[in-house]
């Protein structure tokens, strides 16, 4: 009979790692939208490709949310890069209005401290 | 404190926006971020004298930005807001049993189409916006600034797994958002 602690050892011997988790069959949904927006990040392993490969295979939604999200990437690869530039800096940037009141306030700061 | 470093107004430029940077993958919106910021310079200012050159200035700001962030979270009754809100997204895109909870129409436009498109750009930077700062950050980074994961990563302070955890409730709620506002209306138009 096959020791259930040896099965645990073996799982508990080596990093179980998500991927190795997710079922061949019957991945859901939810799971297959994962897999789709981290294959735009990283490289599936093998077993990752299948199982969504099977699923996708079987699910229009799911199809769609593949086709879309690419769609969206490759919309945004054909913009000109000087948009896109503009773009990915406005949100990492204090807005100007921001930056004067900041520093305004430090001047004041700095004002009041030497009429002390 | 290096004598480059003697006038206080000369750090908003130079440590401004990599402060958002940090705040904004950190707390729920952009002017929650830029409050955080401004508090973060203001400490620094009073306390200027306690630097001890031990580390780098922009270092001691984070430091200094890092408690800021964790007192906001501490004193917000909502300080799970964040994840929650972003979480929900994508919860109610899914049933309990993890299948798709609304459909999508079939988008038949083509990148060039789209990205000649200025009224979708329009819809698209409104959805964007809409959406949670840090999710929003992920994105941008990731598909608009076209950094690379680990780039990414490292500019936001997060770990990879926890930046594709981000990424895939921006990619959830984006197409979400464009479904709505934008594709709902395609069928029929394009090719």
């Amino acid at each position: 009979m096959p020791s259930e602690e040896l099965v645990q050892q073996r799982i508990g011997g080596s990093v179980v790692k998500s991927s190795q988790r997710i079922p061949l069959l019957g991945l859901s949904c939810r799971e297959a939208s994962r897999l789709i927006s981290e294959s735009l990040d990283r490289d599936l392993t093998r077993r990752e490709r299948w199982s969504l490969r099977l699923h996708t295979l079987m699910c229009t939604a799911c199809q769609r949310f593949e086709r879309q999200t690419k769609l969206i990437r490759d919309a945004i690869a054909c913009l000109p890069d000087a948009l896109r530039e503009k773009w990915s800096d406005s949100a990492a940037k204090l807005s100007a209005e921001r930056r004067a009141q900041i520093k305004r306030l430090l001047i004041e700061a700095r004002q009041a401290e030497t009429q002390e | 404190m290096p004598t480059e470093l003697s006038d206080p107004a000369d750090w908003v430029d130079r440590y401004g926006d990599a402060l958002l940077r940090f705040a904004g993958g950190r707390v729920a919106n952009h002017e929650l971020a830029e409050d955080l910021v401004q508090e973060t310079f203001l400490t620094a200012f009073r306390h200027r004298s306690k630097f001890d050159g031990k580390s780098s200035f922009g270092t001691w700001l984070v430091a200094i930005l890092r408690r800021k962030i964790a007192d906001h979270h501490r004193k917000s009754a909502r300080s799970t807001d964040l994840d929650a809100q972003s979480h929900a997204g994508v919860e109610s895109a899914f049933t309990n049993k993890g299948k798709w909870t609304t459909s999508s129409t079939n988008w038949k436009s083509t990148p060039r189409d789209l990205a000649e498109n200025a009224e979708f750009w329009t819809v698209f930077h409104g959805c964007l916006s809409g959406l949670p700062t840090p999710l929003a950050q992920a994105f941008q980074m990731r598909e608009i600034a076209r950094a690379t994961v680990d780039d990414a990563s490292k500019k936001t302070g997060v770990t990879p797994q926890n930046l594709a955890v981000r990424l895939h409730r921006a990619r959830l709620l984006l197409r979400q958002c464009l479904q709505k506002n934008w594709f709902s209306s395609e069928s029929g138009g394009a090719s």
